[in-house]
């Protein structure tokens, strides 16, 4: 492969000027992820939980996994902003890290945001951890410390499809499927929760701390009238030695990890995929200039080369139909030694550039080579010269061709991703593996000043169809507020809060977070390239 | 306060240099095979260095963007656009017949450096069309840079 030459230079005063901003907007990314630590709730729901013996779910975490390995985060900043502020990461940590050197999801509660209790958006967060554990084949492990669902939003909690209830019939499809999941029951476990143990294959309890009941001592007493202690009533001596629900007692939470690490231990290796993989080496140019690069202003165009440059190994990159459809760039490299095949937008896509992506593929799908989506796309060209010339057919092709490619696909958002553009380069709905966002990233159906033209050419031809005209003021009374509100839900700690994407990355980090979801999609072997009919 | 080019580009004609050195030379040389008085062999030779300087000015077809203008020409023309104006965007291949350099035909203004694509656009006023060595970049770009028209 040849290494790619950049052109930026470091000294030239919009590269400063992108790389301050950047800079910018990753420290306020990296302050919200420090608030995260050792747990999301405040300095006084912290010291109550340590009080009982209990560690912080980030100490947790790194007692279960093996020292200095990473740990890839999911969603860090779900509900960041929603629900009033009071539900930081929305009470749960997930992600995947290494125990005894094997791929485990975890899905951990923080029992310091309002008791650990289930949010819309916590819901959301546990089942697209399964959806990531069923993807990729890989064991989960619960660390449970959850009062249930947040009863004053039990109506966007309980009765819908995706919500709590789906959790346990994730569990028994993920079980059916052969995966296998440990409970860790390290503080309540209560109503609906208590099927998440009752549904692991091996559950772990702490003494003292975790109870498993379907109606607590409240509950019993209000129905039968008989006073019983929580430990009584479903405590880790009870179910591990009367009941049977539970299966390993624990006196701590140390203890309950290290049990945690010897099941994991005991689940024998699993079959890997094997992906073409060379010794990694560092990219030729430094990642930190990715700060320089990667424009805030969104109009400002950036060759998407140069942000490949930066992310492989030795910035060497096979370039495929480099002179045909050139608004999209396709090619093979390698990120931590894994090939990979690359997609980044350099432009709208026009019919050439279409297919040129769907060409490179199917190239990928049938020779098993992962995909790496690199998206700043404004969408498909428009006008009567290219619908003449078959647009809507040619953009379906890519479209198709995402769709269909069943080898593990990542996306990650550098700039924009507007309207049909983000499906063709892998959106949320073509089922990444998953897909992060860059800080200056905006993701909306079209652009904040597209949208609001679009309102305003509508209210002007009711007008006139009535006989009237729209005012200057009034276009500006319709165009304003729909320009702030495409601002507003377009910017990526909107969309990381709901769930549209795993999280928000620093530039930096993109090459190390593709190779760990790489190795984690390796648990699964890739199934053969099967198309469907593509209109021709 | 000049604003920051968002995208610029320049199309240079291939044979540029030997063009501009044939077109100096052409005039420089005559004073050597015919013997002229002085003053009109400098006169020539001054001649030979404005008419290369006007080639070698259409030749180089510079294209800038910035986020409210669209700017192209030489630097005898250079026509600024603000982008609101621009209408009826796309790609086009260049009439072969429409030559190098700037030409005003009835319905277009042609802005060009070399024979081959580039972008056609309308405003109140006229139609252009303007070079490109990448008009798929350039048109991407000036369709996420102009604000819709109302």
């Amino acid at each position: 492969m040849y290494r790619i030459k950049s052109n930026i230079r470091t000294t030239d005063p919009e590269f400063i000027s992108n790389r301050e901003q950047m800079l910018k907007l990753v420290s306020e990314l990296r302050e919200h992820l420090s608030a995260l630590t050792p747990a999301a709730g405040s300095a006084e729901h912290i010291a109550r939980h340590e009080k009982r013996g209990k560690l912080p779910v980030r100490d947790r975490l790194a007692k279960l996994f093996d020292p200095d390995t990473p740990f890839l985060e999911f969603s860090s900043l779900a509900a960041h902003g929603m629900y009033d502020g009071s539900a930081p990461s929305a009470g749960m940590v997930t992600g995947v890290g290494s125990v005894h050197g094997r791929e485990v999801v975890v899905v951990a509660n923080d029992a310091t945001v309002k008791g650990g209790t289930y949010f819309p958006m916590t819901i959301k967060k546990h089942l697209r951890a399964q959806e990531i554990a069923l993807e990729n084949k890989l064991p989960c492990v619960y660390l449970v410390d959850s009062g249930g669902i947040f009863l004053p939003e039990q109506a966007g909690t309980f009765p819908d499809k995706e919500h709590f209830g789906r959790i346990f019939y994730n569990q028994a499809r993920m079980s059916a499927e052969g995966i296998p999941q440990i409970a860790v029951v390290m503080g309540s476990c209560t109503a609906g929760g208590a099927y998440v143990p009752a549904m692991s294959d091996e559950t772990v309890m702490v003494k003292g701390n975790a109870t498993i009941f379907i109606g607590g001592p409240p509950l019993v007493k209000a129905a039968t009238g008989v006073d019983v202690t929580a430990e009584e009533l479903g405590g880790a001596d009870v179910h591990t030695r009367i009941s049977g629900v539970a299966d390993h007692f624990a006196v701590n939470d140390e203890q309950a990890l290290q049990m945690t690490r010897n099941i994991v231990e005991a689940l024998g290796r699993p079959v890997l995929h094997v992906f073409d993989r060379e010794a990694s080496e560092d990219p030729a140019y430094d990642p930190k200039e990715l700060y320089g690069i990667a424009s805030v202003d969104l109009r400002k165009p950036f060759d998407i080369k140069e942000i490949i440059a930066r992310m492989v190994d030795g910035s060497r990159f096979q370039e495929f139909k480099a002179r045909y459809g050139t608004t999209i760039v396709c090619g093979f490299a390698r990120i931590h030694g894994y090939l990979v095949g690359i997609l980044g937008n350099n432009g709208v896509l026009f019919s050439e550039s279409a297919k040129k992506g769907a060409h490179f593929i199917e190239l990928c799908g049938m020779r098993k080579i992962p995909l790496v989506f690199l998206q700043n796309i404004t969408g498909f060209i428009v006008g009567k010269q290219y619908e003449h010339g078959a647009i809507a057919s040619d953009g379906a092709k890519m479209v198709h061709a995402v769709s269909c490619a069943d080898v593990p696909k990542l996306t990650v958002i550098v700039g924009g991703s507007y309207g049909a553009g983000n499906y063709a380069m892998c959106g949320r709905g073509y089922n990444p593996r998953l897909l992060w966002m860059w800080p200056n990233a905006r993701i909306s159906v079209m652009g904040p000043q597209q949208a609001a033209d679009v309102l305003v050419q509508v209210k002007r031809e009711q007008l006139e169809a009535a006989g009237k005209k729209l005012g200057k003021v009034d276009e500006e009374a319709i165009s304003k507020p729909v320009v702030a509100k495409y601002e507003f839900e377009g910017n990526p700690y909107y969309s990381t809060a709901r769930l549209w994407d795993d999280g928000i990355l620093d530039p930096v980090d993109s090459r190390q977070a593709i190779a760990l979801a790489i190795a984690m999609a390796a648990n699964k072997p890739v199934p053969d390239y099967r198309p469907g009919v593509y209109r021709m | 306060m000049q604003e920051t080019a968002i995208h610029s580009e320049t199309q240079v004609f291939p044979f540029k240099t030997p063009v501009v050195l044939a077109v100096f030379l052409s005039c420089a040389l005559i004073p050597v095979f015919l013997s002229l008085p002085w003053w009109m062999a400098i006169g020539i030779v001054l001649v030979g260095v404005l008419a290369a300087a006007l080639v070698h000015s259409v030749m180089t077809l510079r294209v800038e963007v910035t986020p409210t203008t669209l700017e192209f020409g030489y630097w005898f023309s250079a026509p600024k656009i603000p982008l609101p104006e621009i209408a009826d965007l796309q790609i086009v291949e260049i009439p072969k017949l429409a030559g190098i350099g700037m030409h005003i035909y009835k319905f277009y203004y042609v802005y060009n450096a070399r024979f081959g694509r580039g972008i056609q656009f309308s405003t109140p006023k006229r139609k252009y069309m303007v070079g490109s060595d990448n008009p798929e970049h350039l048109l991407s770009i000036l369709i996420t840079a102009i604000p819709r028209k109302r």
